[in-house]
């Protein structure tokens, strides 16, 4: 989950949305969008917890268990590879902290963040943010979602640790909100994004491999 | 290829100027000082990047407040 929460997309596009809300909007409407705005976002965090969920179960139990040499070794070779690429190419060269993301992408989602009008823009806005950094997060995702199944938790406990786990990832955007309001600006919070860049390029990568590494010590040298 | 469009630019501006918390008559008064200035650079270049019309109305909103024209600089480079 702290990988997921060091990802730095939602938050960014938060960010902006907020900055062009307080700017056009009432203080009041501002608030409103942005409850709406979380809300999306965490509606997609759980989405994709079910949605892998039901693709699960639809497989057949015995071809995704950790306890299957090979799958063990495929999972860990992507968090190998996620934690080289987030090394390499999360951030982009440059002065700003341009995510991977292609240009058009991030172009539209700053036009949309610039152009929301009311709670079903800012709900959307929430909701499709995210899917552009599913490249890195989805691993993580199928990976939790698989833990949650081979534990013995009953259904809706397991729906209670999605719903604490979609608050957990969510918890940026209220921080960036508290910010804010706290009489901080985007000119801020993008001055200590562009300090913290070398930072999270690094912390980020090292989960990856912690994460990696915690799979190769549990799954396979001690089973 | 297309016109600078003075109102867009001021439109932007106090939007920018009312989210990072200037109060709305001073951004008034020095969006209108930029605007003009940059009017008057433009009158001597036929043509101009959309980069370096950025940078020259960073430059003069700098004159008048570093977080505005830090904003208007950079807020295509947060994602």
């Amino acid at each position: 989950m702290l990988i997921v929460v060091c990802m730095k997309l939602v938050p960014g596009v938060f960010a902006l949305f907020f900055h062009y809300a307080s700017g056009k909007y009432s203080k009041r409407k501002t608030d409103d969008l942005s409850v709406f705005f979380i809300l999306g976002a965490e509606t997609m965090v759980a989405l994709a917890f079910f949605l892998i969920n039901t693709l699960i179960n639809i497989l057949p139990p015995n071809l995704l268990t950790l306890g299957n040499n090979i799958l063990t070794w495929i999972i860990i070779g992507i968090l190998i590879s996620l934690s080289l690429s987030t090394f390499l190419f999360y951030f982009r060269k440059g002065s700003g902290t341009e995510l991977f993301i292609s240009r058009k992408i991030a172009q539209c989602l700053n036009l949309k963040a610039k152009s929301v009008k009311n709670r079903s823009d800012a709900f959307i806005l929430g909701l499709v943010s995210g899917i552009p950094e599913f490249i890195f997060t989805i691993p993580l995702y199928i990976l939790s979602t698989i833990t949650l199944i081979q534990s013995s938790f009953s259904p809706i406990s397991c729906s209670c640790i999605i719903i604490f786990c979609a608050l957990i990832i969510v918890s940026p955007l209220f921080i960036t909100q508290i910010f804010y309001r706290t009489d901080h600006n985007l000119a801020d919070i993008a001055k200590l994004r562009t300090k913290n860049k070398t930072f999270f390029r690094f912390f980020i990568s090292f989960l990856y491999l912690a994460l990696a590494a915690l799979i190769i010590t549990f799954r396979i040298l001690i089973p | 290829m297309k016109d600078f469009d003075e109102k867009a630019l001021t439109k932007e501006l106090k939007i920018d100027a009312k989210a990072v918390g200037i109060p709305i008559g001073a951004a008034e008064v020095f969006i209108e000082k930029t605007v003009k200035a940059v009017k008057k650079s433009l009158k001597t270049k036929n043509t101009i990047t959309n980069n370096d019309l950025k940078r020259l109305v960073a430059k003069e909103l700098k004159k008048y407040n570093t977080d505005l024209a830090y904003v208007y600089k950079n807020r295509d480079k947060i994602i």
